[in-house]
């Protein structure tokens, strides 16, 4: 049996929404034994959000505890004292309110790893602000530039700010731990979502921090190549996106599109004349893509060394033949009489065959292995507990 | 000197545009030792890409080079050169973690495939950053940051419904975003190859394909349509919509305000005196209001006309804990009083550029803090260092290699 990189390792999630569900689940995935501390009802939404739920937060183990009580308070100190890590992203402030901030944490366990992600950080004047990933993406820049030039600002998807933060807090508690095991020492570790998503865009920063230029949404174009968009192909909202990158490229595109005069036209002769008739150049290609099928442009251009891909939707995405040849999603049985699939770890090792792919626990499912098993509580304490409502 | 968290890491870096440079610079600003391999000649693709200070193009004025590669030192190697590559794998035999970011193909052409690497050093974790991962069909197709957001899915959610698709096509996010989420993600994974040695004893490849860490952000999307038949799309009115969260114009800007939970719908409703529109069942129910919220904003917005951002703040935010953030620009953020406390943006002082302001650090580490404690490198200023003083070259040596153009 191979062994997962992270086996032994623990952690005490206090994490909801989807920024520190999603980096506990890429914990558990790796072999963490992951226990996600359940404070909020889930019920709040349908089976969407169950759907939504469970994509965040396969893999952990569920307990059920209500910290405003003390002896829920005592339980979850228990469990810090018996954990490697511990990672929160309650609004600034929530932690230390329940008792459970890093000095208090430090005093059960002194070398614990702590981390702790909220949307504008822990300092400065807005530091308890509340907000979503849509607020943040809004406040650090990133919606400025996004959308078309004659509408208003859009949002990139994909929950993009949680996802960004969560894969960052995957890489710095594992700094943390790296230094732990090499020096014996846990420390705090204070993540904004903010500053995540403005070191995001350095490009923009350090144009306007020099240059004072700030030129707004930039829909699909790049500062210096052309072509580069996303071009309409046969069938309704369908497209393909290609991005010319030097000139061997775009030479290479105008032979197998048949077009070798697009080549000798002054208007596209050489990269910079390319990009200030890239509106032309577009029209002229849009009349070659609507000839074909977004994957027949991918695989002709990407057949001559040019960089094309379709725009895949959800179902172009679990149809891709080249996710599913590697592998990418993980049926894990039915859920209410539907397939369930699972999409896999976002990176692959030689060293781990398969990492540790397990449905979302029901909520407080592993109360009494908490309790019992891990916490060493007698069985009619933990019944008491129930009983007081302590473990919901 | 401050104590660092990852100071006896050695990481050699290899090729790739910001999806590798970025994930070493994680590690480099966290105290590792990066050795950044660049062409010699052209260098690093950032060398040439920018911005400029006042637009004037010079291969150590890059300003994006600059923030890319703090901490590291710089090496020029021609691959394609037998010597060049022999000197690479020298530098391997005693580093933990290799980065790069080449096509698969072009790595078995010189020689440098993960079996031939495993022989050199056994204990060598690669992690190789691409656009299409290392197996598959299109594993040596080429992307840009346009092509790995459109086909790992997350630009057809962006920037949300459209009335006119034909016009509005799915759009790629600011700047390089596929390559920062593919750096990030394969900053995690070598972390976590770095643990598992530490368990196996053993060295292993980390394979990270740019289209699946962006298709993985958007797995709620695929769950939705295999399991419940709800498949979002784009254009607005058709189905399930891929986003309900358009931004708001107030008085003197664009802002935007979350209704979803029920708790802020009530608040919003007693701060507007429960007007009659409010108290349709379309809005009372969560989902129903999500997929409705196009009707809702009208109103919104309507209300929030006469306010300013930082009028709306107060009200909003302050007096009714209710989640409104404003839309920045350049401008906004750089004045923003929360972003000059905090420290968001830190001033750098290169010797090539002078003085600018970058993305300061996206954490804060208690015990063992990100620091700068280097510039970025000039095009080879480590070439004598690592060559001469450790590989053990002499000076003549490097005086050939520099002529034949090997560095």
């Amino acid at each position: 049996m191979s062994t997962l990189p992270l086996e032994g390792i623990r952690v005490a999630d206090f994490t909801q929404v989807a920024q520190g569900p999603y980096a506990t689940m890429m914990l558990a995935q790796m072999g963490v034994e992951v226990i996600k501390v359940e404070t909020l009802d889930r019920s709040q939404g349908d089976a969407r959000q169950a759907a939504a739920f469970a994509s965040l937060n396969s893999s952990k183990k569920s307990l059920t505890l209500n910290l405003k009580d003390p002896r829920g308070l005592e339980v979850a100190l228990g469990l810090v004292k018996i954990s490697d890590m511990v990672i929160e992203n309650f609004a600034t402030g929530v932690m230390e309110r329940l008792g459970l901030g890093y000095d208090d944490l430090k005093q059960v366990k002194p070398d614990i790893i702590m981390l702790s992600s909220q949307l504008l950080g822990r300092s400065g004047p807005l530091k308890s602000a509340i907000g979503f990933w849509a607020e943040v993406q809004n406040f650090s820049g990133l919606s400025h530039f996004t959308g078309y030039k004659d509408g208003r600002p859009g949002l990139v998807g994909a929950i993009w700010a949680d996802h960004l933060a969560g894969m960052l807090v995957v890489f710095a508690v594992l700094t943390a731990l790296h230094h732990r095991q090499e020096t014996g020492e846990g420390q705090y570790i204070q993540v904004s979502m903010a500053d995540n998503l403005v070191a995001s865009i350095p490009e923009m920063i350090l144009d306007y921090s020099v240059n004072k230029r700030d030129d707004g949404p930039q829909e699909n174009r790049d500062a210096s190549m052309a072509p580069h968009g996303a071009y309409r192909s046969q069938g309704f909202d369908k497209w393909v996106s290609i991005a010319v990158t030097n000139e061997e490229e775009w030479s290479a595109l105008c032979q197998v599109t048949g077009h070798p005069e697009w080549a000798k036209d002054e208007r596209f002769a050489d990269p910079v004349s390319r990009w200030s008739n890239q509106e032309d150049l577009d029209k002229l290609i849009t009349k070659w893509t609507l000839q074909h099928t977004d994957y027949e442009s991918m695989h002709i251009l990407q057949g001559v060394g040019v960089p094309a891909g379709p725009t895949l939707d959800a179902e172009g995405m679990f149809n891709d033949p080249h996710l599913n040849d590697r592998g990418f999603y993980i049926p894990l049985g039915e859920k209410e009489g539907r397939p369930y699939v699972h999409v896999a770890h976002p990176w692959r090792s030689s060293d781990v065959p398969r990492p540790y792919y397990n449905p979302v626990p029901d909520l407080g499912e592993h109360n009494s292995y908490v309790l019992g098993e891990l916490l060493g509580i007698p069985e009619a304490e933990i019944a008491r507990l129930t009983e007081d409502g302590v473990l919901s | 000197m401050a104590r660092t968290a990852l100071s006896n890491m050695k990481v050699v870096e290899l090729g790739g545009f910001i999806s590798v440079p970025y994930c070493t610079k994680l590690m480099a600003d966290m105290g590792a030792e990066v050795i950044k391999i660049e062409m010699p000649g052209s260098g690093d693709p950032s060398r040439s890409y920018g911005p400029f200070p006042g637009d004037d193009p010079h291969p150590e004025r890059s300003l994006l080079f600059a923030y890319m590669n703090t901490n590291k030192l710089g090496l020029t190697l021609d691959m394609k050169n037998p010597l060049g590559r022999k000197i690479f794998k020298e530098l391997l035999r005693d580093a933990d973690i290799l980065v790069e970011g080449n096509q698969p193909k072009l790595m078995g052409e010189l020689g440098l495939d993960y079996e031939s690497l495993l022989g050199i050093n056994p204990n060598l974790i690669v992690t190789s950053i691409t656009p299409f991962g290392q197996t598959g069909p299109y594993r040596d197709y080429k992307a840009t940051d346009l092509i790995s957001f459109q086909i790992g899915g997350v630009a057809y959610a962006t920037p949300g419904e459209v009335e006119d698709p034909d016009n509005h096509p799915p759009l790629k996010g600011p700047g390089h975003q596929g390559n920062i989420m593919a750096a990030i993600t394969g900053a995690s994974a070598s972390m976590c190859a770095l643990m598992g040695r530490k368990l196996t004893g053993r060295g292993q490849h980390v394979d990270v394909s740019e289209q699946e860490t962006l298709v993985r952000a958007m797995a709620g999307a695929i769950v939705s349509h295999v399991s419940r038949d709800e498949t979002p799309i784009r254009v607005a009115g058709i189905g399930r919509p891929v986003g309900t969260r358009k931004p708001l114009m107030a008085k003197d800007g664009y802002f935007s305000l979350q209704l979803i939970f029920d708790n802020f719908w009530e608040s919003f409703k007693n701060l507007m005196g429960n007007p009659d529109w409010m108290q349709s069942e379309i809005f009372n129910v969560r989902q129903s209001r999500i997929d409705n919220m196009d009707a809702v904003l009208p109103f919104i917005e309507e209300w929030a006309k006469d306010y300013t951002r930082e009028e709306l703040y107060q009200i909003l935010q302050v007096e009714n804990h209710l989640p409104f953030l404003p839309v920045n620009s350049m401008e906004d953020l750089f004045t923003h009083r929360h972003v000059i406390e905090r420290g968001t943006l830190i001033e750098m002082d290169n010797p090539q550029i002078g003085k600018f302001q970058a993305p300061g650090p996206p954490y804060d580490f208690s015990g063992t803090p990100w620091r700068i404690a280097r510039h970025a490198p000039t095009l080879g200023q480590h070439n004598k260092e690592i060559i001469c003083d450790r590989l053990g070259y002499s000076s003549d040596d490097l005086v050939k290699m520099r002529q034949s153009g090997v560095i």
